[in-house]
């Protein structure tokens, strides 16, 4: 290959300047366009199938596809509907619950081990990165 | 003319190789004189390399983000496009495109026979994917699963 190449000062120039939201964005909506045409081929759906459940016409779910079309978070949500997959995870919110036995504390040698039947429990759940605790009935957790 | 293929480190990445034209007595490629030739239109300008950059790194150079049928049937030109700025590319797979130059495309056209200056840009890709297909088949050029290439020493790429 060429050495000698001298590239587009404009072309430097717009590198330079593109901000990494823009290029985020970027790449996000063509994931996520790529995620919906993997799904089709899986289904063995054509776009105009496609557009007819969505109620949209073949040339938006085209350009959909291309990665040109900033989606609505409704036309998200109806395109997952319609295909049956998860785009985002927003179902699953994980939650730590502990087992009767792990909620043993064991104590100085001078008080005797056993499960605190707390008055008030809470279930420990990690919501986005942040720990929250939500009020839990008839079970025993470890409550922090 | 004769004509070498050179790789547009700016984009290549992992998922694709992204090349462009540099025809014989140039020292820029197709795709450096469509950025300067186009800077009027900036808008553009960043979301196409914004795309190339994602092509290259994270989403491989798949069929759905062009237009396809912009050359020959079977001849794999295709354009990238956004709001009106047409580029026009060789598409060989999901790891490998020859970018060549295009234009903007005036709101009163409806296909790029009727302007000269996109015209002449999509033909000239066209010569160009023609000269670079004849390459692959008579095997004097490779490409890899990954994009990359293998130049044989009778290599002679000319429109």
């Amino acid at each position: 290959m060429t050495t000698r190449r001298k590239p587009s000062k404009v072309l430097t120039k717009i590198l330079a300047s593109i901000d990494e939201d823009k290029l985020r964005r970027t790449r996000e909506r063509m994931l996520v366009a790529c995620k919906i045409a993997d799904t089709l081929e899986v289904k063995g759906l054509t776009q105009k199938e496609f557009a007819k459940m969505l109620g949209k016409s073949e040339s938006e779910i085209s350009e959909l596809l291309s990665g040109n079309r900033n989606f609505t978070f409704d036309t998200l949500s109806d395109m997952a509907h319609c295909l049956g997959i998860d785009l985002f995870p927003l179902s699953f919110i994980p939650t730590k619950r502990v087992t009767k036995e792990d909620t043993e504390i064991k104590l100085s040698k001078t008080r005797k081990s056993g499960i605190y039947d707390m008055g008030e429990v809470y279930t420990i759940s990690q919501s986005f990165g942040a720990w929250r605790t939500y009020p839990t009935s008839s079970c025993l957790s470890l409550a922090i | 003319m004769n004509f070498e293929i050179v790789e547009i480190e700016e984009f290549s990445g992992d998922k694709a190789k992204i090349y462009s034209i540099m025809l014989e007595g140039d020292d820029d490629t197709l795709l450096d004189q469509f950025f300067d030739e186009n800077q009027q239109y900036e808008e553009e300008l960043e979301e196409i390399a914004a795309r190339l950059l994602a092509m290259g790194s994270s989403t491989g150079c798949r069929i759905q983000f062009f237009k396809e049928h912009e050359g020959a049937p079977g001849d794999g030109v295709v354009a990238l496009w956004y709001k009106r700025m047409r580029l026009y590319c060789l598409r060989f797979d999901n790891t490998c495109i020859f970018i060549g130059s295009g234009g903007y495309k005036p709101p009163d056209i409806s296909a790029y026979q009727e302007n000269p200056l996109l015209n002449a840009k999509a033909q000239q890709m066209r010569t160009i994917a023609a000269s670079i297909n004849k390459a692959i088949i008579e095997k004097d050029l490779k490409v890899f699963e990954d994009g990359t290439l293998e130049k044989s020493d009778f290599l002679n790429l000319e429109i």
